[in-house]
């Protein structure tokens, strides 16, 4: 429990960094949100221009906006959208269940896929089964997961009419629906991980096949069977863990452009909208979000270490 | 065979000729009437509730705060202004206000319609007028269009009804401005009292309420029961479903899951031509894609070699490659501005037609030999990008090196405020006045970001704005558009073309130019 709450408290010096980071970021990138309110027709004198920077706090230097935001912040109050002047953290909030419902489903797709067709491609090595295994998994790997997701929409809405086109539905509204309209998207999503983890359970498979202990079980006389899935799969497994939840960040990354295609509702869509809008205090507000799930993933990592290893115990 | 017998056969036979040629004929007829809709026009049924697959999800809905046109899609339904627009012509008719008059040349008298109502019960009188109007002058209200309202003196109300709106000076383009929602949407005071704003409320009197916001989701509008035109709207609900990326509203389309959706890429809008369940609505807008020179940066000050950039460029062939023929030729004023738009000929724009010999020649006399510019272009509007890689491609036959920049979409307004370019593209949008569209040409206006300046436009926008003679203004506009296209202050290229394909079901419904919806409230639907 100590150890669980260390590891939290290190999350602080990475939200900083990650703040600071973001925070010099957009506001080195040219433009800000009263160019783009003001669009191609607003018209304004420079000191209209300085009165509506002074307006949304712009005018301030850098450090004492930050200093202002980060006090704000630290209470809770992440202040308000520059763009639509609602609240953000309620919406960072309603937003983010649909990021994590798509990366999930994304990562349990892939790891239901992946690990399966690991076993099968190290189990079956150097046969016609391992070698379209792993081409499958060179061409998931290889496939953009927008022409994926457009493929997709293509043949399984458009031609086959299975699953909606776009859209989310929240599941208190309705579960079924709630599924269906995250699966493709999830898939498209999942498609490269499944690949990763796919190669990665092969290799790990692989090795351990080689051990010594592995010998001896077959020389005892133990199924191949018993052999792989209860002596060999789960010391396998452990650099799998590893990688599937570094994976989590390319998910997040990805889900930006799924959550565009798909019309999902998620964190993705609003730190898009923030970028191209120059709203500074939601992309802040939504970065760090993003940025506290990568500590906790890890910490989950670390936790499952131990059920898998017994030799890995944390005091 | 009896004579009987045979007489009632030849007269079967007589009577299945007559029927074949009076079912022949009635064939023929009916094939001649090509639009069956138009003679036999179907009687609008209430209810439902209309799909609109949306581009873009609404920054805020109050009229006043926000120009960006996903916005505008919403509020223009929930809003009411003092006139409005036909949705064909664009010219402005009556709508909150059923007349209005001019006391003297400065002053505007608007008589409202009386039993209007707001959406939540009260009546729209003339002090919600004044209050609107005051709020869009309000300083410490960052109104982006504030400029389009010209200089007010002050707003009076004469009795309940009645609003007057006096000018500091004559000033034309008023009624046009406020027969225009964005910004000038009239709305309820007690509401922004109680919420600060607009953005996330309905303070409005127009034919559909708001009833649900959920921002990157939807906006659903119902049927406001009090609307003053009766049985209108025929709709009870209208759905705005938030689908960013056009491949899926253009799967959404195509798989019914929306009943309308709006295109931009033209590529996309040609895959449904010819869907027998689809009407494209298609018509040209009056979005101008177009770039102003920046003549702070020689030699783009020299008349001659603008003039020979323009004769360099065949808009048709950008048109034809970028757009897929889906575009029209445009001066400063979009075609479909029929009031006041001249035509686009050889007469009226001589600089519009290639002629590469005579482009060399006019760089030639203005001692250009080799010259090296930037266009700057973002690819948030699909055909920026390749329009500016044509205009590479055709400026490089005549000696001039066109660097294509691309830029993201902040990054180029930044640029263009800053007067920081070379060319930079961008989409012009719909202006509800002549004097709008022009003033970027003024040499005092704040957006002439080419800094442009010619005592001649100057003249001719000055004495449009105060000229309140249709005739005259027609006059002086046509005049101050062929000198646009003389002096080539902005290269304006093409208008694209608004598509907004609905499924058959969809009636009633009337596409505009200026990508408004304001006939929503005349469609139905026919399931």
């Amino acid at each position: 429990m100590v150890r669980v709450a260390r590891r939290v408290l290190s999350v602080l010096p990475v939200l900083f960094g990650v703040s600071v980071a973001v925070f010099l970021m957009i506001r080195l990138v040219p433009g800000d949100v009263v160019d783009v309110l003001l669009g191609t027709e607003g018209v304004a004198s420079p000191q209209r221009l300085a009165e509506l920077r002074r307006l949304f706090g712009l005018d301030r230097p850098f450090y004492a906006q930050y200093v202002d935001w980060a006090g704000r912040m630290v209470v809770g109050d992440l202040g308000t959208s520059l763009r639509t002047g609602r609240p953000i953290l309620p919406d960072v909030l309603a937003r983010l269940p649909v990021t994590i419902q798509l990366t999930g489903t994304a990562m349990v797709i892939s790891l239901l896929l992946g690990l399966p067709f690991g076993v099968i491609s190290a189990v079956r090595r150097h046969t016609a089964l391992d070698s379209v295994v792993r081409v499958a998994g060179l061409v998931g790997l290889s496939m953009p997961n927008f022409w994926l997701a457009a493929m997709l929409i293509l043949f399984v809405s458009l031609y086959w009419r299975v699953l909606p086109t776009s859209g989310y539905v929240y599941p208190s509204q309705d579960l079924v629906g709630s599924f269906r309209s995250v699966l493709l998207p999830a898939l498209a999503l999942g498609v490269a991980n499944m690949a990763i983890l796919m190669r990665m359970t092969r290799s790990s498979l692989l090795e351990v096949l080689r051990q010594d202990y592995i010998t001896t079980a077959r020389a005892k006389g133990v199924s191949e069977r018993r052999v792989i899935y209860r002596h060999a799969l789960w010391n396998a497994l452990i650099p799998v863990v590893t990688v599937a939840g570094i994976q989590v960040g390319y998910l997040l990354g990805g889900a930006i452009i799924i959550e565009q295609i798909f019309a999902l509702p998620g964190v993705g869509t609003l730190v898009l909208n923030a970028v191209t809008q120059r709203d500074y205090p939601l992309l802040q507000a939504a970065m760090l979000f993003i940025a506290f799930a990568f500590p906790i993933v890890n910490l989950v990592i670390d936790v499952l270490y131990s059920y898998l290893d017994p030799r890995v115990r944390y005091d | 065979m009896s004579a009987h017998a045979f007489a009632r056969a030849r007269e079967g036979r007589d009577l299945s000729r007559r029927r074949f040629l009076s079912t022949l004929a009635l064939g023929a007829g009916a094939g001649l009437l090509r639009r069956p809709a138009i003679v036999f026009a179907a009687t609008p049924r209430r209810g439902g509730r209309l799909v609109i697959g949306a581009d873009v999800n609404p920054v805020g809905l109050d009229p006043a705060l926000t120009t960006a046109f996903a916005s505008v899609a919403i509020y223009e339904q929930m809003y009411m202004s003092l006139g409005t627009l036909e949705y064909r012509t664009n010219r402005v008719v009556p709508d909150l206000a059923q007349s209005w008059r001019t006391v003297d040349p400065r002053t505007y008298e608007f008589r409202l319609r009386p039993g209007v109502r707001f959406h939540g019960g009260r009546e729209v009188t003339a002090e919600d007028v004044q209050y609107t109007i005051e709020r869009l002058l309000d300083p410490k209200i960052a109104v982006p269009l504030r400029s389009y309202l010209g200089p007010v003196d002050r707003v009076q109300t004469v009795d309940k009804y009645t609003v007057r709106i006096a000018m500091k000076e004559v000033y034309a383009p008023l009624v046009s401005v406020l027969a225009d929602r964005r910004p000038c949407a009239i709305v309820d005071r007690e509401i922004v009292a109680k919420n600060g704003s607009l953005a996330n409320w309905d303070g409005g009197s127009g034919a559909f309420k708001l009833v649900e916001y959920t921002p990157d989701v939807r906006v659903v509008l119902e049927r406001h029961a009090d609307y003053w035109e009766k049985d209108k709207p025929y709709l009870d609900q209208v759905e705005f479903r938030i689908i960013p990326d056009e491949s899926s509203r253009l799967a959404a389309i195509r798989a019914g899951d929306v009943d309308m959706t709006v295109l931009k890429d033209p590529k996309n809008a040609r895959l449904l031509r010819n869907d027998k369940n689809i009407v494209l609505n298609d018509v040209p807008s009056f979005w101008r894609s177009a770039s102003p020179f920046n003549l702070a940066r020689p030699p783009l000050n020299d008349i001659r070699v603008r003039q020979a950039i323009s004769y360099a460029i065949d808009r048709q062939e950008i048109i034809n490659t970028v757009l897929f023929g889906e575009g029209v030729v445009t001066g400063p004023l979009p075609p479909g501005e029929a009031e006041w738009a001249i035509p686009v000929n050889r007469e009226n724009f001589p600089t519009y037609y290639p002629d590469l010999a005579k482009s060399r020649a006019l760089l030639k006399e203005a001692g250009v030999s080799s010259l090296k510019l930037s266009i700057q272009a973002a690819p948030a509007y699909a055909p920026d990008i390749p329009t500016a890689q044509v205009l590479q491609s055709q400026l490089k036959r005549v000696g001039i090196d066109l660097e294509v920049t691309q830029m993201e979409w902040a990054a180029v307004l930044k640029a263009q405020r800053d007067r920081n370019f070379d060319l930079n593209l961008t989409f012009n949008t719909n202006r509800p006045d002549p004097d709008i569209y022009l003033s970027v040409a003024h040499s005092k206006f704040s957006a002439n970001w080419g800094s442009y300046a010619n005592p001649k436009m100057d003249d001719l926008l000055e004495r449009g704005r105060v000229t309140t003679d249709l005739a005259e203004r027609k006059r002086i506009y046509a005049d101050a558009q062929r000198l646009f296209a003389t002096e080539v202050p902005y290269l304006f290229l093409y208008v694209i073309k608004n598509y907004e394909p609905a499924r058959l079901h969809v009636k009633g419904y009337t596409p505009m130019a200026s990508g408004y919806r304001l006939a929503l409230k005349e469609t139905w639907l026919d399931k």
